[in-house]
């Protein structure tokens, strides 16, 4: 399952890279603050750093990421737990018992328990990775292109379809994704949709858009906005008190192992993520107590189930990046576009030519997740501050970070006007119910995608019916339409009753 | 009332389903340039035409069933969302000529217009930690090639 040889190597790969440790507590920090506040989420934080990875190697750059990736997840709790308020999407489901335990005294327990339940979460998650990756790509390198074709279409259509936008919402912002995909200079070597602009020659740049698409166009959104955060959080903070609910959660070793594998798997689904992860988990607890009543009144057990999974979902969405190149998400979206930078094409043959450095990205992230533990620990006595820091500092902020970043990447006013314009476009799209993350998925994957439809139709003649003969093409078309189905079914059903 | 459910009434959801067509027959009409090919030998203009009309055909079904149901009109904030996109565009066009700190602190300035709340001493206190950040984080911290002062 594990690859000895390989694993040898990735432990002196890290013991030789000093900068993928030196990387790693700016990351967690940069995750936790932005996290922490109510506004601003994971996938803004990532965007926005993402050129700063610009000047470092592969692996502490992809380390980097993943840091932010893990510190937003527990800092999504802090507000959650303390104020109502969940600081990400991820963390909707750590409020419910979080903040009923904050309002009996007990908040720093329930900082611990959540800070111990993201901690072991993700070292599941990622323990996960660490056995199957090699048998998984093993697999994954039997499917030819045809295949490939039909995972990145499948990966779309789940990303489009699974949120709370309609689905033809979500189909067309996939495939707007992939329409400015195509433009620049095509596979046969063609200028494709430049009008003219020497600019375009090399397509839209991916990481401007990604930056303008994630982070600017939340930055839109939050202008003139304010989150209400109100005095009385600002209690003390007892060592003693956090220590406490680290061993509470510590107690109850079944409950983190249900709720990490949940999140775990749940992760590996392109399109549901750490959020889905997070509110499925914490509904599984509730079902599975013997005392349901109590949840939402402050059951640790809940805690524990949301914070772990939302954590856990992490190492679930690597599997499907690293083995297929294919994000399920928006912060694994972030962590293709550092692939692209660096040059890195994601899939089988990665994981197979470079099977260190995969073992590396595995067990860095395990360390960064103990790390979590120290760092979490110090950043609850300051949470208090964080949190209550205004939007109105974060917002220009981000607006600096997004500019400097996008004119490092392009070195000319391109990536600025890139990020404005995505921006604007994601604004308006995110203010009509588009979901932003499948065009931006559909940007990343659509070069792929194009490459395998003209290599299969190359190898089948043109002929559709070549697929019959391809009995893993057939099987991975049946699941497409066994996953979207449900989904279809229930806004078909739902769009009649609205009109009787 | 059965004169109401008759008139069209523009709603967003119509909108956005007829600007979506719009945009998908832009892109077709575009990527007619380019050769369609066969299935056998797609030319470089198969799949943007394909995507394009089934862009259309997204927006035909938004644009359909957005007169099923009833829709409330969204409130879009574009002056607030303007001034700031402007000061990111003004920010990225000081960056070389006027430096890092005040090309910061000038777009801040100019996007705090966008926050109807906030008061001059507390716009330039606020533009003057941002520059300082900025510089300390890409000049101090990360070493980037950028002038910090004019000039």
């Amino acid at each position: 399952m594990i690859n000895a040889e390989a694993f040898q190597a990735a432990l002196s790969l890290l013991g030789n890279t000093p900068a993928a440790w030196l990387v790693v507590p700016p990351g967690l920090i940069i995750g936790l603050f932005f996290g922490s506040i109510p506004g601003l989420s994971i996938s803004i934080a990532m965007a926005v750093f993402l050129p700063a990875t610009l000047y470092m190697d592969f692996l502490p750059a992809i380390l980097f990421l993943t840091a932010i990736f893990t510190g937003g997840g527990f800092g999504g709790a802090i507000p959650a737990i303390m104020l109502n308020i969940p600081g990400t999407s991820s963390s909707v489901a750590t409020a419910f018992d979080g903040y009923p335990m904050a309002r009996r005294g007990e908040h720093a327990q329930a900082l611990g328990i959540g800070l111990v339940a993201s901690v072991l979460g993700t070292l599941i998650g990622y323990l996960l990775l660490l056995f199957t990756v090699q048998s998984i790509s093993q697999w994954v390198l039997r499917l030819g292109p045809t295949e490939m074709l039909v995972v990145a279409i499948w990966g779309v259509t789940l990303i489009a379809v699974l949120n709370d936008a309609s689905i033809s919402k979500g189909i067309a912002a996939g495939i707007l994704g992939i329409l400015i995909s195509t433009i620049g200079y095509s596979d046969a070597g063609q200028m494709r949709g430049t009008f003219g602009s020497m600019y375009l020659l090399d397509g839209i740049p991916v990481i401007p858009a990604l930056i303008g698409f994630f982070a600017a166009s939340e930055l839109f959104n939050l202008v003139g906005k304010r989150y209400i955060v109100d005095d009385s959080s600002l209690r003390v903070v007892r060592f003693r008190n956090i220590l406490g609910g680290m061993g509470q959660a510590a107690s109850k070793p079944f409950q983190l192992l249900r709720g990490g594998s949940m999140g775990a798997v749940i992760g590996a689904i392109p399109g549901v993520g750490a959020s889905i992860a997070n509110l499925a988990a914490y509904a599984t607890a509730k079902q599975r107590s013997k005392d349901p009543e109590s949840f939402g009144k402050g059951n640790p057990s809940g805690l524990i189930a949301a914070e772990s999974a939302n954590s856990s979902s992490e190492g679930g969405s690597m599997i499907t990046l690293l083995a297929l190149g294919l994000p399920g998400g928006a912060g694994t979206a972030v962590l293709l576009g550092a692939f692209a930078m660096h040059n890195v094409t994601g899939g089988p043959r990665f994981i197979r030519e470079n099977p260190d450095i995969v073992y590396a990205l595995i067990i860095g992230n395990m360390a960064q997740a103990v790390l979590l533990l120290v760092i979490g620990v110090a950043f609850i006595f300051l949470a208090g501050y964080i949190v209550k820091l205004s939007l109105k500092l974060m917002i220009p902020i981000v607006m600096v970070l997004s500019v400097v970043g996008s004119y490092a990447i392009t070195g000319n006013m391109v990536g600025p006007i890139t990020v404005v314009a995505t921006g604007i476009m994601g604004w308006l799209m995110r203010r009509y119910g588009f979901p932003v993350a499948a065009t931006v998925v559909g940007l990343l994957v659509g070069g792929m995608a194009e490459g395998e439809l003209v290599r299969s139709m190359q190898i089948s003649g043109g002929n559709l019916g070549f697929i019959a003969d391809r009995p893993i093409t057939l099987v991975l078309l049946a699941l497409l339409l066994i996953s979207v189905l449900p989904r279809l079914i229930g806004s078909l059903l739902k769009g009649r009753r609205a009109t009787s | 009332m059965v004169m109401r459910k008759l008139t069209l009434k523009v709603n967003h959801e119509l909108f956005g389903g007829l600007l979506l067509i719009g945009i998908g027959a832009y892109a077709y009409y575009h990527g007619q340039q380019y050769a369609f090919g066969s299935l056998a030998r797609m030319g470089p203009g198969f799949l943007p035409q394909v995507l394009s009309m089934m862009l259309c055909t997204m927006g035909g079904i938004l644009a359909i069933t957005s007169q099923l149901k009833p829709s409330s009109a969204i409130d879009l904030q574009l002056g607030q969302v303007l001034v700031v996109a402007a000061s990111m565009v003004l920010f990225a066009m000081l960056l070389r000529p006027a430096g890092l700190f005040t090309a910061a602190f000038v777009s801040v300035v100019v996007s705090s217009w966008a926050d109807r709340q906030i008061t001059w001493p507390g716009r330039i206190v606020l533009a003057l930690v941002v520059a300082g950040l900025a510089s300390l984080i890409f000049i101090v911290g990360l070493g980037m090639n950028m002038p910090l002062w004019w000039g």
